[in-house]
């Protein structure tokens, strides 16, 4: 393969690759099952941070977990790999515009993020925790490196 | 998409919306089928004053209220406005927000405070919490809402007595 032939972006060795991709795949499964299990809680902690509508907001309880499943599974198992991180990533970043919005208005409430009641408080570490997630997502999603699925 | 001689080109930009659109396929799929299969069912549109009340009762559908019903389970308590022409659960003990004293003395001999209580209303899950407040007041530890008014309760399954209809066969006996 010639210099112009060759993949652009970031290279991650495997080691790297696939200790990112079960610590994010792993975290978004894990954060699912609580939420699939019981999806009348984790609508009412979306209700909490007082942004969607009715119409919207059991939808979003029922669809969300399950996506956040299959994206993590994908991204352990190594399917789908780059379209799960993709996924992962805007999931974040949706994630993270909700504790920012919750932030600025003042709202005193848990972040439903693992577990549909108590859990986290909205807060500047639970945003840290999300930029992290959001870096492995990109970086995974800028990976050129083997593929390897299991 | 590939590249060169039939090679398989993992990077492809084309790839990631195909690989994002199964993935956001199958979680659909995933989700609609535990909806369908798993009750109880979240209905698809929310009854947001469930959430605004932020309740201390546990909130009870009307397809897991006709179980408890059927099992007699609980004591149904009926908090709408009193109204004798009105459809009823059959058993059901009236107690409503504005006849709240003299309703409860009318039935107190036959609750017990420890007695598992389920109350349900005309659909306002206001009322309804204000009187399971008073209910707790008065010692009642165990109370469950109904969410859904006797409309949801019918189609859920559950049985209803129509006073009128009563009072016609009696009358025609």
């Amino acid at each position: 393969m010639n210099d112009a032939a060759a993949p652009r972006g970031l290279i991650l060795p495997d080691y790297l690759e696939l200790l990112l991709r079960f610590l994010v795949g792993g975290t978004f499964v894990y954060a699912s099952l609580d939420k699939i299990l019981d999806p009348a809680g984790f609508a009412q902690a979306i209700h909490n941070y007082r942004i969607l509508g009715a119409g919207l907001l059991h939808p979003t309880a029922l669809y969300l977990p399950w996506l956040e499943l299959v994206a993590g599974m994908a991204m352990i198992m190594g399917l789908a790999r780059r379209g799960s991180a993709l996924l992962i990533g805007l999931m974040t970043l949706m994630f993270m515009a909700a504790i920012v919005s919750a932030l600025a208005r003042n709202l005193d409430i848990s972040c439903g993020c693992f577990h549909t009641s108590g859990g986290h408080a909205v807060g500047m570490s639970l945003l840290l925790r999300d930029l992290a997630l959001l870096a492995g997502a990109v970086a995974l999603l800028l990976n050129r490196g083997v593929r390897r699925s299991f | 998409m590939t590249s060169g001689r039939g090679k398989i080109n993992l990077y492809a930009p084309s790839r990631i919306p195909r690989e994002t659109g199964v993935v956001l396929l199958i979680a659909l799929m995933l989700a609609a089928l535990n909806w369908g299969l798993r009750p109880p069912r979240l209905p698809l549109r929310a009854d947001t004053t469930a959430y605004e009340l932020d309740l201390d009762f546990p909130l009870v559908d009307p397809a897991e209220a006709v179980a408890l019903y059927e099992d007699n389970v609980r004591i149904f308590v009926d908090t709408r406005p009193a109204d004798p022409g009105a459809r009823r659960i059959p058993g059901a003990f009236p107690i409503s927000q504005d006849r709240f004293e003299e309703d409860l003395r009318e039935v107190f001999d036959f609750l017990l405070l420890e007695d598992p209580l389920l109350l349900f209303g005309d659909g306002n899950l206001l009322l309804t919490s204000a009187v399971a407040s008073r209910l707790r007041e008065r010692g009642f530890a165990d109370i469950n809402l109904m969410y859904g008014d006797l409309e949801a309760w019918t189609r859920a399954g559950g049985s209803v007595a129509d006073p009128t209809v009563d009072e016609a066969e009696a009358r025609h006996e």
